[in-house]
């Protein structure tokens, strides 16, 4: 098991409730939350208790009220004149001050400042610049938010939605009075799930993909009863919009990086007709990764097609009409998230775009973008595999190029995830946040890569990194990392070839990798046993004389490129 | 009554840190006092709780804070002496 990430909430305010929210929600991953003295949000920072970072913290939550940290938000409040321009810079200073937590968390995150729903304030005037605390609140928390993305590990959280989640007593004033405490067990609930989501997207454990049903699911009716021509798609139809309003919603999923596949009991020919004819489908088959359409257990089918597009299982989202298919997949894959789903296809699109899950969706790369890209390219390729004969015999085929780049500003973010993110082919294991890792590559005698993958198909994107360290006149493989799109495509052997190739330039006598057993990571360790080098299984560490040529595989066109901004 | 104590205390258990042991629905269960299991964040999460709960089960609100600010300290210290009191509460 995994240990549980570690947090410190800072307010000036009582929160010790989020913390036992956020150690009691189920959801993966496991936190431990320490909460520091309230009201001590500076002294915290700056200095404080050091027991409350001991050991590292892997995030901080940084939630304030705005009287208790804008003081001309609290002057306004008591109807003073305060000018927009004082809050602005009041508010800089503040996220000043919560990028120097950034030197004692990975990651900090900033709830919006909220206001009570009852709070009327001056009515008409409320929207008023210079008048009304609404309109100060909305230009303080664009400048907070503003301000925090020049800050990558600064992560903004929309603490209002939770508010308007929680209902009319989200902010209770008994609990204000009684105990400090501001707001209701509804909202730090909401609050609670959501930094677990982002923490999910964050530290890795985002889902990736949606498994769909397509009778009554993707559209209404039943297609093979049917026929595609009268489904329940568009048209003057409240069921034939709700559809296609669903459908729409998935596809913009796919751009932000989420990919879509099929599990469904019917003739495939039958459906694939309905997806490639209709004229109201807003999916067509080049917006699946994949599919198993049959009369197969869907259990099973999930397994099989989870398999084929090299997913865990923990990546998935199942999304079926049918109560009985969701309980089959729920009992029988825990590891499968399975939403419960509204019995009427027009509540179908406000379920998709309320499910938290969907959270860690948010493209923040390139690479994100066309991750659903790539995998309708993958599924091409499994498609070209089988007209292929060997293994090599393929790769031949696929005219790979990998661009191996050092690290810099233009590859940096994506590194990062990567590394933060691949569990298999992870000779350590080791995550980093952004600043660390570009500190770590900027060190003396250390050297950061990633490698680009293209081939015949399409785009990859940054899936290998390297990391190598020369010491002891050794060069000393301390990250060797990639993603599991490509592996078994000898983009691992060209990784290998660079960091020979490294050691002999910087005349280190070996190059070494010692592999760092974790429950998830044992591929590398197969890749590795067979990768030619020498093993010693005590110490788990593995050597390559650096004299000796690693010969680049010869279905694989090398590009070394320079550091891009 | 017992539903909505039985729901309260599973809405404290929900704050309660990771050390700690959930509460059980036993009137023999010390809440303040001597060997009490609630500290005062915690009482004052299980009040709140509790006049929720009531509120939802009885269709009325009822205001069990109060019992937290007559003065003269807390007028009960076990699960059953709480139910009690409220029992009464609610007649009169």
């Amino acid at each position: 098991m995994t240990n549980p990430l570690r947090g410190v909430i800072l307010s000036d305010v009582n929160l010790q409730n989020l913390a036992g929210y956020l150690e009691n929600d189920p959801s993966l991953p496991a936190v431990t939350a320490r909460v520091a003295p309230f009201g001590q949000i500076a002294q915290t920072i700056l200095g404080g208790d050091p027991a409350l970072f001991e050991g590292g913290a892997d995030f901080a939550v940084l939630w304030t009220s705005p009287a208790g940290v804008i003081e001309g938000f609290r002057e306004l409040m008591e109807q003073r004149d305060v000018p927009p321009e004082r809050l602005d810079e009041e508010v800089d200073a503040f996220v000043a001050l919560a990028a120097r937590l950034l030197d004692r968390a990975r990651i900090v995150f900033l709830p919006l400042w909220t206001a009570p729903a009852w709070e009327r304030g001056l009515g008409l005037l409320e929207l008023r610049p210079g008048a009304g605390t609404a309109h100060a609140l909305l230009r303080m928390n664009l400048r907070l938010a503003e301000a925090c993305a020049e800050h990558p590990n600064l992560h903004v959280l929309n603490a209002p939605r939770w508010a308007a989640a929680a209902g009319p007593d989200a902010i209770d004033p008994k609990t204000w009075y009684l105990a400090k405490i501001p707001f209701a067990a509804a909202l730090f609930r909401g609050a609670a799930a959501e930094i677990k989501s982002a923490l999910r997207s964050l530290f890795g454990g985002a889902r990736k993909i949606l498994l769909l049903d397509l009778d009554n699911t993707l559209w209404g009716g039943i297609v093979g009863d049917l026929g595609w021509e009268n489904l329940r798609l568009g048209g003057h139809d409240p069921l034939g919009e709700a559809h296609v309003e669903f459908q729409r919603s998935l596809k913009a999923l796919t751009r932000r990086g989420f990919l879509l596949g099929i599990v469904s009991k019917n003739e495939e020919d039958i459906a694939r007709e309905a997806i490639r004819r209709h004229p109201a489908m807003v999916l067509r088959e080049d917006d699946f990764a994949g599919w198993r359409i049959n009369w197969d257990d869907k259990a099973k089918n999930v397994i099989e097609l989870m398999e084929e597009l090299n997913l865990g299982l923990q990546s998935a989202i199942f999304i079926d009409d049918q109560k009985a298919e969701r309980e089959r997949v729920r009992t029988s894959l825990p590891e499968v998230l399975v939403p419960e789903w509204p019995a009427s296809p027009l509540l179908y699109d406000q379920a998709l775009r309320a499910l938290p899950a969907l959270d860690g969706a948010a493209a923040t790369t390139r690479v994100d973008e066309s991750r659903a890209r790539m995998y309708v390219s993958e599924r091409r390729r499994r498609d070209a595999q089988k007209t292929a004969g060997s293994l090599d015999d393929w790769i031949a085929t696929l005219d790979l190029q990998v661009k191996a780049e050092p690290l810099g500003p233009g590859n940096l973010v994506r590194a990062a995830q990567l590394l933060n993110k691949t569990n298999q082919m992870n000779l350590s294991t080791r995550r980093l946040a952004d600043s660390e890792l570009d500190a770590w590559a900027r060190r003396q005698g250390n050297a950061f890569w990633t490698f680009d993958v293209t081939d015949r198909f399409g785009e990859y994107g940054i899936t290998g990194l390297l990391g190598v360290s020369l010491e002891n006149g050794h060069a000393r493989i301390v990250d060797y990392v990639l993603s599991c799109r490509v592996m078994g495509r000898k983009v691992e052997e060209t990784m290998l070839h660079v960091a020979v190739e490294h050691a002999a330039r910087h005349r280190a006598g070996d190059l070494i990798a010692e592999y760092l057993p974790t429950p998830k990571n044992r591929p590398c360790l197969t890749f590795l046993q067979g990768s030619g080098m020498i093993y010693d299984d005590r110490t788990h560490i593995f050597r390559w004389p650096a004299g000796r040529d690693y010969a680049r595989p010869a279905a694989v066109r090398l590009v070394l490129a320079e550091v891009t901004s | 009554m017992q539903k909505a104590i039985d729901a309260a205390l599973g809405d404290v258990n929900q704050t309660l840190r990771r050390e700690d042991t959930p509460l059980t629905a036993d009137p023999a269960l010390v809440l303040v006092g001597d060997g009490g299991r609630l500290d005062s964040l915690g009482l004052v999460n299980f009040i709140v709780a509790l006049e929720r709960r009531l509120a939802e089960v009885s269709g009325r609100p009822v205001s069990v804070i109060d019992l937290l600010m007559s003065g003269d300290g807390v007028p009960f210290d076990t699960l059953g002496s709480l139910r009690d009191l409220l029992v009464k509460k609610m007649e009169s």
